[in-house]
């Protein structure tokens, strides 16, 4: 009998994973980039169609480098697009990783659209070739309601008139980012449940000035572009505070006034040089209230202080006895 | 019922091959197969047959749940038991415990195997994820150079 002699053949050969639950084998395959995971196509009949249900969606630079040494930029475009035609969903993370030194590709508005109509949660954009190329963001891209974590590198922003809110963001991280006047802090203010919130190496405004009762880490990274004011009106959940700004010892200007009424749950607290920590716990009438409330302070770092300025350590020194919670001092030193 | 469950002090798991494990419940509450099957009985001693997972196996994925339950364990040194653990493994005995987690319904080290089982494949041929799974091919290989040509790109 053929089937059974094809059988004994094979012998120990029994397929480890073909017949597995799909949760098994989408937890392997959401770890493969789009070329691995296309390439299971033709293991085997069962698996011709498994990749188009995987729920993470990945083309990063190995993608675009390896389609670089073998096709034009529209023929890259064609072959993003076609992936997506074939895959069926549901997605839920999406990540896109445009190399530097790369190419035009022109497929960014489709791809946008593609997304906006799926029910993503978890979307990363990343161009790191910003310097030498820059583009606008499909304002489609602020149709994904139902994102819980969005990551945009390198990209121009501007936000439609008809924003309706990212009402389930969680995280919002921006990196080297353009805004249009105006548009950081209508896409903040539309993020009524933001909890974890980085600005870094951002453009386009002066003031960071917002209200975000939910918000639990902060990281703000200027270094690089000129923010004035920096106003935060309820932190009243903010327990991880980063502050990182341009320094310039001898010119006052460029350091960001800092607005901030109380931080009651604050337990990280990460700053340039203690000169913040001083404008944050000595503003006038609220002093005394807001070094109260840095009473549940845990850790501090002064990321950027000169040993040799007495003023500033002195001053260090001088604020200990306000957090008697305080395990973990870090004072770095700034190497000229 | 919830008196009955915390009565129990002992979960004894009887792997394939007869070897006996005791363990606290506290280490089998990610094993879903294993908790809704204690969730059933109203006895104080609970002995449960996992017919399903060899002795050798079920002893590694205890020593996982013991580490990853301990409270006194830190972030860190779970996470360098976790690398040591994959480290000692041989292919065939992260693809066994893959499927073990898949029958005891473990998320979290299900989710840990299959992470490390996707190491192993990443920036592989065809050839070799076909040999690592023992899949067997049912494309003629007329089919399959279609295949390959239909999605050139992917397969340079």
């Amino acid at each position: 009998m053929p089937q059974s002699k094809k059988k004994a053949d094979c012998g120990d050969h029994i397929d480890r994973i073909t017949d597995l639950p799909c949760n098994v084998i989408d937890g392997i395959l959401k770890h493969l980039n789009i070329r691995e995971l296309v390439g299971t196509s033709i293991l085997s009949r069962k698996w011709r169609y498994m990749w188009i249900s995987v729920p993470q969606l990945r083309f990063d630079e190995e993608f675009f480098y390896m389609c670089e040494l073998h096709h034009q930029g529209p023929e890259i475009s064609r072959i993003m697009m076609k992936v997506l035609m074939h895959y069926s969903g549901p997605l839920y993370k999406f990540t896109l990783c445009l190399p530097s030194d790369f190419m035009q590709i022109d497929c960014l508005d489709k791809l946008i659209m593609f997304l906006s109509t799926s029910d993503i949660k978890v979307l990363e954009l990343l161009n790191l070739g910003v310097e030498t190329l820059s583009y606008q963001m499909p304002s489609y891209v602020f149709s994904c309601w139902e994102l819980t974590k969005f990551e945009l590198y390198g990209f121009e922003v501007s936000i439609p008139p008809n924003f309706c809110g990212l009402k389930r963001l969680l995280d919002l991280q921006l990196h080297l980012v353009t805004f249009e006047s105006g548009a950081l802090e209508k896409l903040i203010s539309g993020c009524p449940s933001l909890e974890k919130l980085t600005i870094s190496f951002c453009s386009g405004f002066e003031c960071i000035d917002f209200s975000a009762p939910t918000l639990k880490v902060l990281r703000i990274n200027s270094e690089g572009n000129n923010i004035k004011t920096i106003s935060l009106k309820n932190a009243k959940n903010l327990i991880d505070f980063t502050l990182l700004d341009r320094w310039d010892e001898n010119d006052e200007t460029v350091r960001a006034s800092c607005l901030i009424q109380s931080l009651p749950k604050i337990r990280r607290l990460v700053m340039k040089t203690y000169f913040y920590y001083k404008i944050l716990s000595a503003q006038g009438a609220i002093q005394q209230s807001l070094l109260d409330s840095l009473s549940s302070l845990e850790y501090l770092k002064f990321a950027g202080t000169s040993l040799c300025e007495r003023e500033g350590l002195l001053y260090i020194v001088s604020v200990l006895p306000s957090t008697p919670n305080l395990v973990e001092l870090v004072i770095k030193s700034r190497t000229s | 019922m919830a008196a009955e469950k915390s009565s129990i002090k002992i979960i004894t798991l009887i792997a394939a091959d007869g070897s006996v494990f005791e363990v606290e419940p506290n280490i089998v509450k990610e094993m879903k197969t294993v908790q809704s099957y204690i969730d059933e009985l109203d006895q104080n001693t609970v002995s449960i047959p996992l017919p399903n997972v060899f002795g050798n196996d079920l002893a590694m994925i205890i020593e996982y749940c013991k580490k990853h339950a301990s409270e006194e364990e830190t972030k860190e040194a779970k996470e360098e038991f976790d690398f040591e653990f994959v480290k000692r493994m041989k292919s065939d005995d992260k693809l066994r415990l893959l499927q073990a987690a898949s029958y005891l319904n473990m998320e979290s080290f299900l989710q840990f195997m299959a992470k490390a089982i996707a190491a192993e494949i990443e920036n592989q041929s065809v050839e070799f994820v076909r040999d690592y799974f023992q899949i067997e091919s049912d494309f003629t290989p007329e089919e399959e150079a279609e295949l390959r040509k239909e999605n050139e790109w992917a397969f340079k």
